[in-house]
């Protein structure tokens, strides 16, 4: 949710039934400008709020030249300070925040341990890792967590390139030849803080859209926004075809041509049609002037348009967990 | 002639020549050279060729000047396919294109939005502004009358009225506590607060409901489902269960006459009890497809939970639990619930809860519609319609999260024995005289907790009765248990004695307590609520806030003496190990086939010499047909005519 437009959609949050406290938004607003001029980002976005046991995460992102790969998170937990998500992740942690399916605890030290739900993976304490991966050490003791850097030494393995996580798991990734890697209880424990960093990774890659026709691709490759984009109309909101991913990880240009209407300045983005499973997006006008569209495999995550203003975003505010059981639900 | 040269001397454009010399049409070249050769007249006439062409428009705004023009810049620029021979197919696509209307971007707003929406709105706002006039005009009156009285006596007693009044209708200040609601990130927009609150007027209007309050909201796919929660009245309690009575003395034939007077009399607000009873014994007709059993069906049904135990006749034997469901204004049913899925359409009520809408709902995982009449779609089977669903979540959700602060409220002793119910059965009668089980009040004397003792588990209670395992509340149980004993002993001893243990059998049982929610159960090493401070930067208004995390959606707030709670959310428990399926219940498939074990028995099959029977007896019946077909011809008499006829049709089939 772009900062500029935080009051503006309040209501819209509420009939989505995602808001968050109302005395929280001014206090939002002006923190976040504060932290947009320190930062020097072009735009400032509240992108959400993870809802853990004890003091929630609050999440923000700004960007200072691309608004799609130039993204820096943030959290906060006093949402007065914020502090920056680690980006650089090793893939097995990854691979556990797939499986944990506990709600967040709300301390950004806590470790979770991954024993009690890797029950139900076949081999346990078997990391599997690509032949191609190496140990990369050199990262292992910036930041101060001298009680976990045992931890970090033997798993921190290279970095996952973050646009690539993905909740689902894709076979094709994992080859046959495993590892196992030596220290095991190492490998099953995560701090929440990355956990945070990837599930919010995740959430982005895959609830994250934005109207067709709000980025814009120029000539030389640089991505912008749209200056005079209105918002989708009436007539376009039905199809799902108008509605983007950001991430572009599995993306493949050639498809998009099966488009009437293409372009190819607008049309470099995946649309949400293809979503697995079909019916995941919940569609509805509420209040006869905000379009709500619910992801339901992420309980929380939600796009609002107000239809009068034109003015759209993304929200995220739900426990950050995947709702697996979503084929029983529909 | 001179008139046709100028016109192409206007079109002197390069293209246009081009096409010509293509052309190589003499005559055409020929007028050129004549038109160049008429050089020193051509500005005069072309100008005034050119005013003419102007000025020449009809309907539209387009003159025939612009027209050409644009019909010209169509062949320079687009160089279309043949333009001589799709001249006018060119040109009448270009007179469309003006038809087609300018887009106005101011207008889009109008042309979309749902206008009929806002008309409805603006009737719902009208209406409010009459009642008030009258409402003011009538003040205005009695102040005049009140004049020539003390006008401080007559407002005391005024006051010592309303006071006085047993059945006092408390109503939720929605406006007041939505505020509230909002400061935790549940609440609602001020635009439906309003019409939510013009609506709990207009109820409270009527005169039928002792308590009318905001239930909450459950997100649908596709419509939400807005709720409110009411109480009854006594009377209006006492009169729907006398409807009751009366409908079931009467021939169960008459059961349509009944219910259609019953439905003008009460102007809809019965529906839902005989609705769904209806409904019920159409579920279970199509569940039995035998028409000989939807009468006894319908009987039993109708009877179920307002009669006597033993005058049910439960038809099957699994369903002998679906009839037992608590009667209204007790226990689970001690409040209905009224929902809409718009706020300005007509609030409906949903069907009374029953016992196993409870249970089964219990073992599945679902989003809602948002169609109260849809079929629910669920694996293990769910019996009942999407309302029944809604109605057993609504229930479960409000016996776990309807929590106040210690002492807030209390159970409502003082009404305990004052109640005199007439024209009810022995056993409603008892039901209700225990009523005050469930009842509590606001405590007058509740001195109002500090913040940071509100955010400590054993200072909130629950105090809605719990739901048991069976469905029903604790209380119930009891009564439906010693009603059951009561009966076996009406069987078994005569009369004097059954006085006795009846009187024995009085019920002494202790009311559910108002439990701390400190001794609620652990899901899974996580506790089932979460306790918030809102309003955290301004010290002097920090109020508390609950969260459930096992309902997730559900909240209670508490600022001083103001206390309430809500839900919003899409109405599913929180699992902490994902739903499962439950194992497959054979029950409920083998019941089915056991209703008719005629079709489970294997038959056997046929032998040899059943076999040789079954032919010879085919042989016989064959030979008796070839009998009876020569008697028939035989007895056939020729017929003249039809061989004529014969004749006709041959003769003219070889023409």
């Amino acid at each position: 949710m772009d900062v500029k437009f935080m009051h503006n959609l309040t209501d819209a949050l509420k009939v989505a039934g995602c808001s968050i406290g109302e005395d929280l938004i001014p206090v939002l607003y002006n923190s976040l400008i504060q932290l947009q001029s320190e930062n020097h980002f072009e735009s400032i976005y509240f992108w959400g709020r993870i809802v853990t046991l004890s003091n929630d995460y609050y999440i923000a992102y700004g960007y200072q030249k691309d608004p799609i790969k130039d993204r820096i998170f943030f959290y906060s937990q006093t949402i007065l300070e914020w502090d920056l998500i680690p980006t650089d992740l090793p893939i097995n942690e990854t691979d556990l925040v797939r499986k944990i399916k506990t709600k967040f605890n709300g301390n950004p030290r806590y470790v979770e341990i991954a024993d009690k739900f890797n029950k139900s993976s076949g081999e346990p304490g078997v990391v599997r890792l690509t032949p191609s991966v190496l140990f990369n050490d050199e990262g292992a003791m910036e930041g101060g967590e001298e009680e976990y850097s045992r931890t970090k030494d033997s798993s921190r393995i290279k970095s996952v390139h973050l646009d690539e996580i993905v909740s689902s798991i894709t076979i094709g990734e994992e080859t046959g030849e495993s590892e196992s890697v030596e220290d095991f209880s190492a490998n099953k424990m995560i701090k929440e803080e990355d956990r945070l960093a990837i599930s919010v990774k995740m959430i982005d890659n895959e609830c994250h859209i934005a109207p067709r026709g709000f980025y814009y691709k120029l000539p030389d490759g640089n991505i912008v926004k749209a200056p005079y984009f209105k918002g989708l109309d009436y007539s376009e909101i039905g199809n799902e075809n108008n509605f983007l991913h950001i991430s572009s990880h599995r993306w493949t240009p050639g498809k998009s041509k099966q488009r009437l209407d293409y372009n190819g300045s607008i049309d470099f983005l995946q649309p949400i049609d293809k979503d697995i499973p079909k019916g995941c997006w919940t569609t509805r006008i509420v209040s006869n002037r905000y379009l709500i569209k619910h992801n339901l495999l992420w309980p929380g995550a939600v796009f609002l348009q107000d239809m009068n203003l034109g003015i759209h975003s993304f929200f995220y505010n739900g426990d950050g967990v995947k709702n697996l059981d979503l084929p029983f639900m529909i | 002639m001179s008139k046709k040269n100028h016109l192409l001397k206007i079109s002197s454009d390069p293209g246009w020549k081009m096409l010509s010399d293509v052309k190589t049409s003499s005559t055409v070249n020929h007028k050129i050279k004549s038109s160049i050769k008429t050089q020193s007249r051509k500005m005069s006439v072309s100008s005034e060729l050119a005013n003419y062409l102007k000025i020449k428009e009809d309907n539209g705004n387009i003159s025939l000047y612009t027209h050409i023009q644009a019909l010209l810049d169509l062949f320079i620029f687009q160089n279309p396919l043949r333009p001589i021979e799709y001249f006018e197919y060119y040109s009448e696509q270009l007179k469309q294109y003006y038809q087609r209307p300018r887009r106005n971007p101011d207008l889009d707003f109008l042309n979309n939005i749902e206008l009929n929406v806002c008309n409805k709105l603006t009737d719902i706002y009208k209406d409010t502004g009459g009642e008030k006039k009258e409402d003011t005009t009538n003040n205005f009156l009695e102040y005049k009358e009140e004049l020539q009285y003390e006008v401080e006596n007559e407002y005391e007693e005024n006051v010592v009225k309303k006071t006085n009044e047993f059945d006092r209708i408390v109503i939720q200040d929605l406006s007041k506590i939505n505020y509230l609601f909002n400061k935790v990130g549940c609440g609602i927009t001020n635009d439906e607060a309003y019409l939510i609150g013009i609506t709990i007027n207009q109820m409270s209007n009527q005169d039928k409901f002792k308590n009318i309050r905001y239930w909450g909201k459950i997100f649908g796919l596709k419509h939400n489902y807005y709720v409110l929660e009411c109480e009854l009245q006594k009377k209006e309690l006492e009169y729907k269960l006398m409807i009751l009575n009366s409908l079931l003395k009467n021939n169960i034939n008459n059961f349509m006459d009944v219910y259609e007077n019953v439905y003008e009399h009460e102007e809809g607000s019965m529906m839902g009890i005989y609705e769904q009873d209806e409904e019920m014994s159409k579920i279970k007709l199509s569940a039995s497809r035998t028409t000989s059993n939807s009468m006894v069906n319908e009987s039993s049904f109708v009877k179920s939970g307002f009669q006597d135990s033993n005058l049910c006749i439960p038809s099957f034997a699994e369903e002998s639990d679906v009839d037992d469901y608590e009667m209204y204004g007790f226990g689970t049913n001690k409040k209905s619930y009224f929902v809409t899925n718009q706020l300005f359409d007509e609030w409906v009520e949903l069907p009374l809860l029953k016992p196993h809408h409870i249970i089964q709902s219990r073992n599945i995982n679902q989003y809602f519609v948002g169609d109260l009449d849809a079929p629910v779609k669920s694996y293990p089977l769910f019996r009942g319609l999407e309302k029944h669903y809604l109605r057993a979540q609504i229930a479960r959700i409000t016996a776990v999260t309807q929590i106040s602060p210690r002492d807030y409220f209390i159970i409502d002793h003082q009404h305990r024995k004052s109640n005199n119910w007439t024209g009810l059965s022995s056993f409603q009668a008892k039901v209700l005289s225990q009523k005050w089980n469930h009842d509590y009040i606001e405590n007058i004397n509740y001195q109002p907790l500090s913040v940071y003792a509100l955010l400590n588990p054993t200072n909130w209670v629950h105090h809605t009765p719990l739901i048991t395992e069976e469905g029903v509340t604790r209380a119930w149980a009891k009564l439906r248990k010693s009603q059951n004993d009561y009966e076996t002993v009406k069987e078994y001893v005569n009369e004097e004695t059954y006085e006795m243990t009846a009187s024995i059998d009085s019920v002494t049982e202790v009311p559910d307590p108002l439990i701390p929610l400190s001794e609620d159960v652990y899901a899974d090493k996580v506790p089932p609520w979460k306790f918030e401070t809102i309003n955290q930067f301004d010290g002097t208004a920090t109020h508390a806030s609950v969260k459930s995390i096992l309902w997730p959606g559900a909240f209670a707030v508490a600022c001083e003496s103001l206390v309430d709670y809500t839900y919003c959310g899409w109405g599913q428990k929180w699992q902490a190990n994902g739903f499962r399926t439950p194992v497959v219940l054979c029950d409920e498939f083998q019941a089915e086939l056991l209703v008719n074990p005629a079709t489970m028995t294997e038959a056997k099959d046929p032998t040899y010499e059943d076999e040789q029977l079954f032919y010879s007896k085919i042989q016989q019946l064959q030979e008796e047909l070839k009998k009876k077909r020569k008697a028939i011809t035989h007895l056939t008499v020729y017929d003249v005519n039809e061989e004529d006829e014969e004749r006709v049709l041959t003769s003219h089939d070889y023409d």
